[in-house]
């Protein structure tokens, strides 16, 4: 116990935050820049006339096109302010609340790392990350630390090491682990790769690639932890992140995710990184190294704070257990969950829609009100195929037809498996609502996938 | 951990090792590059030049027509031009190259096929009136300038189809605008022609090679934007040609003359060509000859469907789609109403289909249709 409590007091060199600080700043820079490029501002928020609201959030709004552009400028030039450490607070707080409110805006966004994001920048709100090299530790030295408590340095490695650790529970899953799918559908289509091209058709490769993915993300966190281990896994992690840049489109997150780990270096590292960077910046090179001494009240609110915070987020990921279908089919609790990678799952869904006064009976297609990006994620999400139901029938509201019922005819293929009906064609989608509880008009999976324990069980 | 991952991959590879569906052999003999290559030769290329000679046969009659216009030259030419519409829903769903959605040469060719909720609009005959009544020369230059709805296909279906022979040839013959009349008739067919000629040559030139090469399964590799054209026609040719006439897009209100070719009375005619056009891809087939299409990717990606394989179905599929169009007798517009249960089982029937392609398909393939970032939710 007083090992723990040694260890987690224990007063480690701050230069360690503000590396983290430095390079995870230039990276949300970097994507925010790229998002600009890529027109993803027109495409996800202006091109849109509906987006999916977060249950509980759906009062957030999009803001008119020029706030929308004005807001990835903001966030660009917030995440640059973080980097160098310029009115660091107000500019990681800006960041976190204007990227998260972008991110509420549509479910059809939603992306693990997105939410990543979200949760690190959340924690760099209550962290001296400003403490060394930065612009503020060198206009008021006050602010400067030499030193900070160890507890601050683990809460973000582990804030790191959740995605590989969760990611690796999320992906004990019979499809993944017996089936090596979806890997064996995206590895094959990638046979004319150069040189491993090959080798990626054979059905053995897929398998050690899902169960090495898996080992991987298990036990990366505590390799990281590790110091002597720590060089050859950081060299694992270089592989596993290059090959999964080449293989998927998954944009940042590799690069994101690649130097974020960084951080479980040696401060020595971080130190000489940090001093080459101001020897090029000299506008950031501290006047006198912060003195050790400066302590602090210890803060005991906010650590048990970020105690709780991290918690939490062990507990979201296992929220599936609670429903009775499979969380990659009817996906209850499948977001803020880590499920990265996990689903090839590809569908196809119309509306019949019935005048209940007149009896008569028509179709409405997502294409017509929907983007093809909103389309495609609905027609495999159930949430969204009652939120957009219960927005058709406020549109016919609308146009005075009062009384609708609206059923989906909809069909899901999962991981190679054949298609199969996924909503049950006699419920009226105007009559039911989406909350925590198990979403009834899903039709239940029953070939697959079972889950591993009853896979196994069965071998 | 690195010795973990190698006694797991030392594991799979023996425990698979001696699986024999699994083995290499049947893999090493398959690639993307011969598929898209067979694909280009054997369906898409033998394809439009055939479009192109029922083209070349089109302006033919189309200058009798207009040199000594009788009711026997109106029919020979709308038999040419049902030819050649025919060979055009063959093809018309390889939305590739100069057909690609974002140049203007696939709506000035067929606007239907470039838009498809346009696609049962009646060409507007005040529009044409005006377009011909002018003070430039009329050519095919000028007529490339008009709107694509006064263009291509659909404009010589009308100028062709939209009265009795005896009207149509009083209009080139009597009526004031006649001289006028004749000249953007024969010019239409002309520009037709030789924009399928562009069309014919780009493909046997550099495109095919392009083609060939983009072997990847993004959103603009030729894969992806095959099975993305493959998913887009059937669900044009189930929404549009066939819901819209039910009344689907309307709240219910039956629209019989909201369907495809209406004055040529062709809609259910193309949507077997349409179908045909579907197959060939498929198959990898053109008549008697053989190729690698879709199926042979399917098979060896080992798309199951229930205990039959994927590539089976859909073409089973297909089939059952035809013997259904068949059993109906009377133009479309007519079935709409007189036989309203049999349209609305083609509708499903083709909905399935839709299902086979756009969702089974496209799964086993893996296809990479992403419009942003994923992460696999």
């Amino acid at each position: 116990m007083t090992t723990i409590r040694a260890t987690l007091m224990k007063e480690v060199p701050a230069v360690s935050l503000a590396f983290f600080r430095f390079v995870f700043g230039l990276m949300l820079a970097g994507g925010m820049i790229r998002f600009l490029l890529k027109g993803w501002v027109e495409d996800l928020y202006i091109a849109p006339t509906y987006y999916f609201k977060f249950y509980g959030f759906e009062f957030v709004q999009v803001l008119p096109p020029w706030a929308m552009y004005a807001s990835f400028i903001v966030l660009t030039v917030a995440a640059l302010m973080v980097a160098f450490g310029y009115r660091y607070k107000l500019a990681i707080t800006v960041f976190f609340f204007l990227f998260t409110y972008v991110e509420m805006i549509d479910k059809t966004t939603y992306l693990n790392h997105y939410y990543f994001v979200s949760l690190v920048t959340f924690l760099m709100i209550w962290l001296p990350m400003d403490a060394r090299y930065s612009v503020d530790a060198k206009r008021c030295p006050a602010r400067g630390r030499n030193t900070v408590p160890n507890w601050m340095l683990l809460a973000l490695m582990l804030q790191i090491g959740f995605v590989y650790f969760f990611g690796g529970i999320a992906k004990l899953k019979a499809d993944w682990l017996l089936d090596a799918q979806p890997l064996r559908i995206w590895l094959s289509a990638n046979s004319s790769f150069p040189v491993l091209g090959p080798l990626l058709d054979q059905v053995w490769v897929a398998y050690a690639l899902s169960w090495g993915a898996m080992i991987f993300d298990l036990t990366i966190l505590f390799v990281l932890l590790a110091p002597k281990l720590r060089p050859y896994g950081y060299a694992v992690l270089l592989v596993f992140h290059f090959f999964t840049s080449q293989f998927f489109l998954i944009g940042m997150f590799p690069y994101i995710m690649s130097t974020a780990t960084l951080v479980f270096f040696s401060a020595r590292f971080h130190e000489s990184v940090m001093r080459w960077v101001v020897a090029r910046l000299a506008w950031m090179r501290e006047v006198a190294l912060p003195r050790a001494a400066i302590v602090r009240a210890r803060r005991p609110v906010l650590a048990y704070g970020l105690t709780v915070f991290l918690g939490v987020q062990v507990l979201l990921p296992f929220r599936h257990l609670l429903y009775p279908n499979d969380v990659t089919w009817s996906e209850e609790a499948f977001r803020f969950s880590w499920n990265i990678m996990l689903i090839e799952k590809t569908g196809h869904v119309e509306f019949v829609v019935k005048n209940v006064a007149t009896g008569a009976t028509w179709r409405e297609y997502p294409s017509e009100h929907l983007t093809r990006l909103q389309e495609k994620m609905m027609s495999t999400q159930p949430d969204m195929i009652v939120e957009f139901a219960q927005h058709l029938k406020e549109k016919f509201a609308q146009q005075g037809i009062k009384q609708v019922a609206i059923y989906a005819d909809a069909h899901v293929a999962l991981n190679g498996r054949p298609s199969r009906r996924f909503i049950d064609p006699t419920v009226d989608l105007t009559t039911v609502s989406d909350g925590f509880a198990p979403r009834s008009w899903v039709l239940p999976f029953d070939e697959a996938p079972k889950s591993l324990t009853e896979r196994v069980v069965n071998l | 951990m690195k010795r973990l991952f190698l006694l797991a991959v030392l594991l799979f590879a023996q425990s698979c090792g001696d699986d024999p569906d699994n083995g290499q052999d049947k893999f090493s003999t398959f690639d993307r590059k011969q598929l898209l290559s067979s694909l280009a030769g054997t369906v898409i290329r033998p394809g439009f030049d055939s479009l192109l000679r029922e083209l070349t046969l089109m302006e033919d009659r189309v200058t009798t027509l207009t040199t000594t216009p009788t009711e026997a030259a109106v029919t020979g030419a709308q038999e040419q031009w049902i030819a050649a519409a025919r060979a055009w829903k063959r093809v018309e769903f390889f939305k590739l190259g100069l057909l690609d959605e974002s140049l203007p040469m696939l709506a000035k060719v067929d606007f239907g096929a470039a838009d498809p909720a346009k696609r049962t609009e009646q060409i507007d005959s005040a529009a044409l009136v005006q377009a011909i009544t002018t003070t430039q020369a009329i050519d095919a230059a000028y007529v490339d300038t008009r709107p694509a709805t006064l263009q291509g296909f659909p404009v010589l279906e009308y100028m062709l189809f939209h009265a009795p022979a005896a009207t149509i040839v009083s209009e080139l013959t009597t009526d004031a605008n006649a001289e006028a009349r004749k000249s953007y008739l024969r010019s239409a067919a002309q520009l037709l022609k030789q924009k399928l000629a562009l069309i014919a040559a780009d493909w046997a030139g550099g495109y095919q090679n392009t083609f060939r090469d983009a072997d990847g399964r993004d959103i603009g590799s030729s894969l992806g934007m095959l099975v993305n054209d493959l998913a887009f026609l059937s669900e044009a040719m189930k929404n549009e040609k066939l819901g819209r006439p039910l009344g689907f897009r309307t709240a219910g209100v039956k629209q019989p003359n909201a369907v495809e070719a209406r004055l040529s009375g062709q809609s259910l005619v193309f949507l077997l060509d349409n179908l045909q056009g579907i197959e060939r891809a498929i198959t990898g087939d053109f008549g008697a000859t053989k190729g690698v299409g879709f199926d042979e990717l399917l098979d060896h990606l080992d798309a199951k469907y229930a205990d039959l394989k994927l590539s089976q179905l859909i073409l089973q599929q297909i089939q059952v789609i035809r013997q259904k169009v068949a059993s109906i007798s009377t133009p479309l517009p007519e079935a709409v109403t007189t036989n309203t249960a049999t349209v609305q089982q083609i509708y499903d029937e083709l909905k399935k289909l839709v299902v086979l392609l756009k969702v089974d398909m496209t799964n086993n393939i893996g296809v990479m249709i992403t419009y942003t970032d994923n992460d696999g939710d």
